[in-house]
């Protein structure tokens, strides 16, 4: 199993050039991701969420402060295959069934690993995110909700370290979304990854993770970072108690 | 079930508006009184045609491999041509310019000048059949390159994915629909480029044929070239359909793009 990282986010400053002149998507961001956690970024669309994502993956280079994982410089570290994305669109190959655009993932990352047993891994995560007797259907055949899984069992095949999600459940319907969520706790008791997951909707954040950060408006500032208390397994009757629809008034007071 | 009745009505369909074609020609030369050498009449056609088969066959293998060895040309270098527009902007900026103009250039007008430069023969019928028919591949191919998702591209480099493993596993794929409805493009210019050089540099193929009847006042040999020309062209065509339909079997609008027969 890997070794889930603990992150650091220290001073971070992300500004970048566009047409308009230079912007500032993230502002003095300061975030402990402890190993093993779930910890969600809320805030308004264009605060700098997925700018986030990209540095903590090391597609993007901060403008100052810095990311360490495990206390070592993110810049200094090999992070090819350590990392698995999932994003708000499944982008899967159209041209591989479900159980090649899985296997996908391992070819590129666990080359020494024999085919046949890449292919048992990916078929042991298409059960796992309950995707049992879909394996040889291509994308089109299957739903959205069902694409997505495949994008989450693709994500986590080649055991990364972090698990980084940019709204990965946003295009779905709700009850998709409800039943993906519930799921994605259960798979996430059972794996052993730091998970980062960007979200504009606060009660998915608080139903899910340990951590609840409050972004503003560009430029992205941390308003307010949350622990949330409630005990694990959790499930969906959470939502209809007092503490959960208290702690999500009050998140949503604070991006008012 | 009905889907096969419905397709089989619409092959009958096709099949009835060439008949309808035939036999309005026929009718319009009776009715008018054209003379043969205007104008023959599609039965008089088809009896040439079967008459003149054995001289007929033996022009159109070189006008196939003129048309092919030009098609193949065009595609190979299309695509070399793509892949450096597609990946390297600096590529793109200075080669642009002339691609475009080198396609605006009417190159039927450059056929005189190949029979200058190459002779009789198989290579001017290759080079004006390539110059014409390459173009539409290296757009489409370009396009269909850089269509690709940016982060599917993304995810792919934080896998430590190389550039060949990129190009091969998801961009070389990804582009075959565009690559594949350029080839048809493709393949229909490579004919009329080969029967160009055939009309001007050649002594052989069914472009020299129809020139010859044509000056010769053979009206009905002229026809019969023309038809079967038109046949060759078609069956090309549908080559690289079939070609596509099985690469492209993933693919759940290729039954939908492409008409039915096809």
């Amino acid at each position: 199993m890997p070794n889930a990282p603990h992150i650091s986010i220290q001073g971070l400053d992300v500004r970048y050039r566009t047409r308009a002149g230079w912007v500032t998507a993230l502002e003095g961001l300061d975030l402990e991701v402890p190993p093993r956690s779930f910890v969600s970024v809320v805030g308004p669309s264009g605060c700098g969420k997925t700018t986030l994502l990209k540095v903590v993956s090391g597609i993007l280079r901060p403008s100052r402060g810095r990311v360490l994982l495990d206390g070592a410089p993110l810049e200094t570290l090999r992070l090819e295959g350590q990392v698995g994305f999932v994003f708000q669109r499944p982008l899967l190959l159209p041209w591989r069934t479900a159980l090649d655009n899985v296997v996908l993932a391992s070819e590129i990352v666990q080359k020494t690993v024999p085919r046949p047993v890449r292919a048992a891994e990916a078929r042991r995560w298409l059960g796992i995110t309950g995707l049992t007797g879909f394996e040889d259907r291509l994308p089109h055949e299957l739903s959205g909700g069902m694409q997505q899984r495949v994008a989450l069992s693709r994500a986590l095949v080649f055991r990364p370290r972090i698990l980084l999600m940019d709204e990965p459940f946003a295009a779905l319907d709700e009850i998709t979304r409800e039943v993906l969520q519930g799921e994605l706790l259960k798979i996430w008791s059972h794996i052993e990854n730091t998970i980062l997951f960007i979200t504009h909707s606060i009660s998915e954040a608080v139903l899910l993770s340990e951590r609840v950060v409050v972004l503003s408006a560009r430029p992205g500032r941390v308003l307010e970072i949350l622990d949330i208390p409630f005990p694990r397994p959790r499930t969906e009757a959470l939502r209809a108690e007092r503490e959960f629809t208290e702690l999500v008034e009050h998140i949503r007071g604070k991006l008012r | 079930m009905r889907t096969s009745a419905r397709r089989l009505g619409g092959i009958l369909g096709q099949i009835l508006v060439f008949v309808s074609f035939f036999a309005a020609w026929e009718l319009a030369v009776h009715v008018f009184g054209f003379k043969e050498v205007i104008l023959p009449t599609p039965s008089a056609t088809f009896v040439t045609m079967w008459a003149q088969r054995a001289y007929l066959l033996e022009h159109t293998w070189p006008t196939v491999i003129a048309i092919l060895v030009g098609f193949g040309v065009a595609a190979v270098g299309g695509f070399v041509i793509a892949v450096g527009i597609a990946y390297s902007r600096w590529i793109n900026e200075i080669t642009y310019p002339f691609l475009v103009t080198a396609q605006v250039v009417p190159k039927i007008a450059l056929a005189p000048l190949f029979l200058i430069w190459f002779g009789v023969g198989l290579l001017p019928k290759v080079v004006i059949a390539a110059l014409i028919a390459f173009f539409p591949i290296v757009i489409n191919t370009a396009r269909g390159l850089n269509s690709v998702e940016p982060e599917l591209v993304q995810f792919m480099r934080s896998l430590g994915a190389s550039w060949w493993e990129i190009f091969f596993k998801i961009s070389l794929p990804w582009a075959l629909p565009y690559i594949f409805a350029a080839a048809k493009i493709s393949m229909t210019l490579a004919v009329v480029g080969a029967v160009v050089g055939e009309f001007i540099a050649s002594d052989v193929g069914l472009g020299y044929v129809v020139n010859y009847a044509n000056i010769t006042l053979e009206t009905r040999v002229m026809f019969a070239g023309l038809l079967l020309l038109s046949l060759v062209g078609i069956a090309l065509f549908l080559l690289v359909a079939l070609v596509e339909r099985y690469v492209l079997s993933w693919q759940p609008s290729v039954e939908a793009a492409t008409p039915e027969t096809m």
